[in-house]
């Protein structure tokens, strides 16, 4: 077993990274020694990634141990490069972290200054002079390289910037030269995040921590009122808002919302967070209180100006979208379905439930405009030939019938027995062939002399498939 | 007595009936005194009064309608129940009210079902309302857990003008659906226009605030296509049990998935079948109750 990370008392203590545990023990026998668990790091370290975004949506995880914030356009919000680094550090140290931090042009160089440099913050075009005096390893190159790089001693970055590049690629890949090239600005590095980038975003920080549900709403109401005005500019709607809150102890809490269709009105967005709210109960655990909330709109779409229409057909249809949003936002999104067709024969299989969407509404506007339509001449009287209830697990009930192929004559279901007066089938429905061990059904219509009408079946085909069929009860006709 | 008085009498009756209708609409919206006139009332923003398919929703069978003054108020709260766990016909008349429902309003129905149901009761099936003349493509479901958040769909429902009915499947006497919660419920219909139907499954009869309850119990169906033998038309034995504006009763009545309509079954000649339920009894209101019909505002 080996030491994989140290804290500052160990340090001094002289020990290092790498070390045997016995040879640690023998040097320090008091050291408290704990076994390394990869996972709780990671979600420690995802938990400081929710925590800074206070400072800027765009975080990303370097490594195992450390973060990069696209801060970009942030900066002034907090009175300048320098005052956010002080905040963000004193933060974290509050926290009880011991962290680094370094502000530069590229994440090369802040990554660079961060791990093996001070905590600082390099002014623009600085990074070159910065970097001069870094070890290789600051390059984020693998231990390999600056290993072979070490052996020819190559050990400073300032060694190799204005070298020949052609050698350098030659031996050591180039890698070296891409990770030089960023560090210094000469190439360009994305920032991948964590998480999507909203397309707007409105934040209000509070001097004072807030806590109650009442204040929550007011803040809510008064990001929403802001984000408006842009989405109207824009002409963009709201399809998915998040709403977080940072809480004074660095948890964050997240509560997103959807809307069928692109909403931009503060009061839509705030009647959908109250129902995600009322379904939440006591669950927001405000602690101290929250200090900064933001509302971000991950998703949009285009929505143009509406007018109001006088006829009031408008005001219905998005009195009932705002309907399935809420319904949405509080049971779950899956709660408000609509049945669908589906190509089988296999009755359970035949009907799914699908969520329901804005498209659905679309697709389906140009059916629900008109009124039904009365068939012109009558057809054929047919019989309904499909239950109106349907069990998801078809009841297994006890049946007795004349013939082995024919009807039942009775049957037993939950108990009670039923004898059955009228019958019609069977309707025989094979199973689909790429599905194996199902057995071809004969599907009975039946009905007792009370007039209760069932759907039953009989899985399986007598003499082929099995010598003792078994009886279900699949459906309940009206 | 000369033979003319009792029809003058009877559109006396019609007339102060259409009278309390009115009123009685007029106070629940805009909470008008109850000396407002007839007229007054009728003036009110056309906005108000439902904007298709008019003030109800009929079954097409005079004497059935009559009961009702022109059939199922589309404005209000109605309760089909039945006793058994697990019965078809509840569902069926529930379905064929819908489905006239959609065939005099373009605005999609929300049935709430109880996860629960697709269990215990079978679970509503797409196909089946296609074939019975409701097609699943107008219903919105929504899938509840709780009986409370089935009233709370119900009610968040019935408010929305973008709705010809909304159907709520409720399961035994959860403690939440009381006086209260249906009154609430038949407010929110009565403001909105949207119908309300409550469809109760092995449930006892509740006091309730329903305009009318309907007792349902299967009985044998009828023929289709001339074919005895076979099982035919869907039919109910229906119990009118409560009706806040006249006389109650039973009906037997049978259902054209076809045409969307309902025709009575005549039990003294219904051939291919024993009756299983007393024969129908509709009482016409009968003129001695003439006086008694008022302009009143409703209880709730």
């Amino acid at each position: 077993m080996r030491l994989v990370a140290l804290d500052e008392t160990a340090e001094r203590a002289g020990l290092n990274r790498g070390q045997a545990l016995t040879d640690a023990r023998a040097m320090v026998p008091a050291l408290d020694a704990v076994e390394e668990d990869g996972r709780a790091d990671a979600r420690l370290l995802a938990t400081i990634a929710d925590w800074a975004e206070r400072y800027t949506p765009l975080v990303a995880l370097a490594g195992g141990d450390g973060l990069t914030l696209d801060i970009t356009g942030c900066a002034h919000l907090f009175d300048g490069e320098r005052a956010l680094l002080v905040d963000l550090l004193a933060r974290l140290q509050a926290q009880g972290f011991a962290a680094r931090a370094a502000i530069a042009d590229t994440p090369g160089a802040a990554a660079a200054v961060a791990r093996f440099g001070t905590s600082s913050v390099i002014p623009a075009g600085g990074a070159q002079a910065r970097l001069h005096k870094l070890p290789m390893a600051a390059l984020r190159l693998d231990t390999e390289t600056v290993a072979a790089m070490d052996r020819v001693g190559l050990k400073t970055i300032g060694q190799i910037i204005n070298a020949p590049r052609a050698p350098l690629a030659a031996r050591f890949g180039s890698h070296l030269i891409r990770r030089l090239d960023q560090a210094l600005a000469r190439q360009d590095e994305v920032i991948n995040p964590r998480r999507p980038a909203p397309s707007f975003i409105a934040e209000r920080r509070f001097a004072e921590p807030i806590a109650r549900e009442d204040d929550i709403a007011a803040v809510l109401s008064s990001l929403a009122t802001s984000l408006a005005a842009p989405l109207e500019k824009y002409g963009k709607g709201a399809r998915l808002i998040e709403f977080s809150l940072f809480r004074v102890d660095g948890f964050v809490a997240r509560i997103s919302v959807g809307a069928s269709r692109p909403i931009r009105a503060p009061r839509l967005v705030l009647d959908l967070f109250r129902e995600k709210f009322a379904a939440f109960g006591d669950a927001l655990d405000a602690g101290f209180g929250f200090d900064t909330a933001r509302l971000s709109i991950i998703t949009v779409a285009n929505a143009g100006f509406s007018q109001i229409d006088l006829s009031g057909d408008a005001a219905g249809e998005a009195d009932l979208d705002g309907l399935i949003d809420r319904i949405g936002a509080r049971l779950g999104p899956a709660s408000v379905q609509h049945m669908a067709p589906r190509e089988s024969h296999l009755p359970e299989r035949a009907v799914e439930g699908r969520t329901w969407t804005h498209a659905d509404v679309e697709e389906g506007s140009t059916a629900t405009r008109k009124a039904l339509p009365v068939p012109a001449m009558a057809p054929a009287a047919d019989p309904i030939d499909r239950p109106l209830r349907l069990f998801t697990r078809p009841e297994p009930v006890e049946a007795i019938a004349a013939v082995p192929d024919g009807p039942p004559v009775r049957f037993r279901w939950r108990r009670v027995v039923f004898q059955i007066a009228r019958a019609e089938g069977p309707e025989r429905i094979a199973a689909e062939w790429w599905r194996d061990d199902d057995l071809t059904r004969d599907y009975f219509r039946v009905e007792d002399a009370a007039g209760h009408r069932f759907w039953l079946y009989r899985e399986g085909l007598y003499g082929r498939e099995t010598s003792a069929p078994r009886w279900f009860l699949h459906g309940v006709f009206a | 007595m000369p033979a003319g008085i009792p029809s003058a009498r009877d559109g006396l009756v019609r007339l102060r009936r259409r009278i309390a209708e009115i009123e009685g609409r007029g106070v629940l919206l805009n909470q008008a005194p109850r000396s407002q006139s007839a007229l007054e009332a009728a003036a009110m923003p056309p906005a108000l009064s439902p904007r298709r398919g008019g003030t109800f929703l009929p079954f097409d069978i005079p004497r059935l309608d009559n009961l009702m003054g022109g059939g199922l108020r589309l404005n209000a709260l109605h309760e089909i129940r039945t006793e058994a766990s697990s019965d078809g016909a509840a569902t069926g008349f529930a379905a064929a009210l819908a489905a006239r429902l959609a065939g005099q309003d373009d605005r999609p129905l929300v049935w709430i079902i109880q996860a629960m149901a697709g269990r215990e009761a079978g679970h509503l099936y797409g196909a089946g309302l296609d074939r019975f003349g409701l097609p699943s493509r107008r219903v919105i479901l929504v899938g509840v857990r709780k009986p409370g958040e089935a009233l709370w769909v119900f009610e968040e429902a019935l408010r929305c003008r973008g709705l010809a009915g909304v159907l709520a499947e409720i399961r035994r006497h959860p403690r939440l659906l009381d006086l209260t919660a249906s009154r609430r419920l038949a407010l929110r219909a009565r403001e909105s226009g949207v119908m309300g139907l409550l469809l109760r499954q092995a449930a006892q009869a509740d006091p309730g605030a329903a305009l009318t309850r309907w007792l349902v119990t299967s009985r044998p169906a009828g023929i289709l296509g001339g074919y005895p033998a076979g099982i035919g038309r869907p039919a109910w034995h229906l119990i009118l049990e409560r009706n806040r504006r006249g006389a109650t009763g039973a009906i037997d009545l049978e259902w054209d998935h076809e045409a969307r309509t309902f025709a009575e079954i005549d039990t003294a000649t219904a051939t291919h079948s024993r009756p299983v339920a007393p024969p129908s009894v509709l009482r016409p209101p009968s003129p001695s109750g003439a006086g008694t019909v008022v302009a009143f505002r409703d209880a709730s």
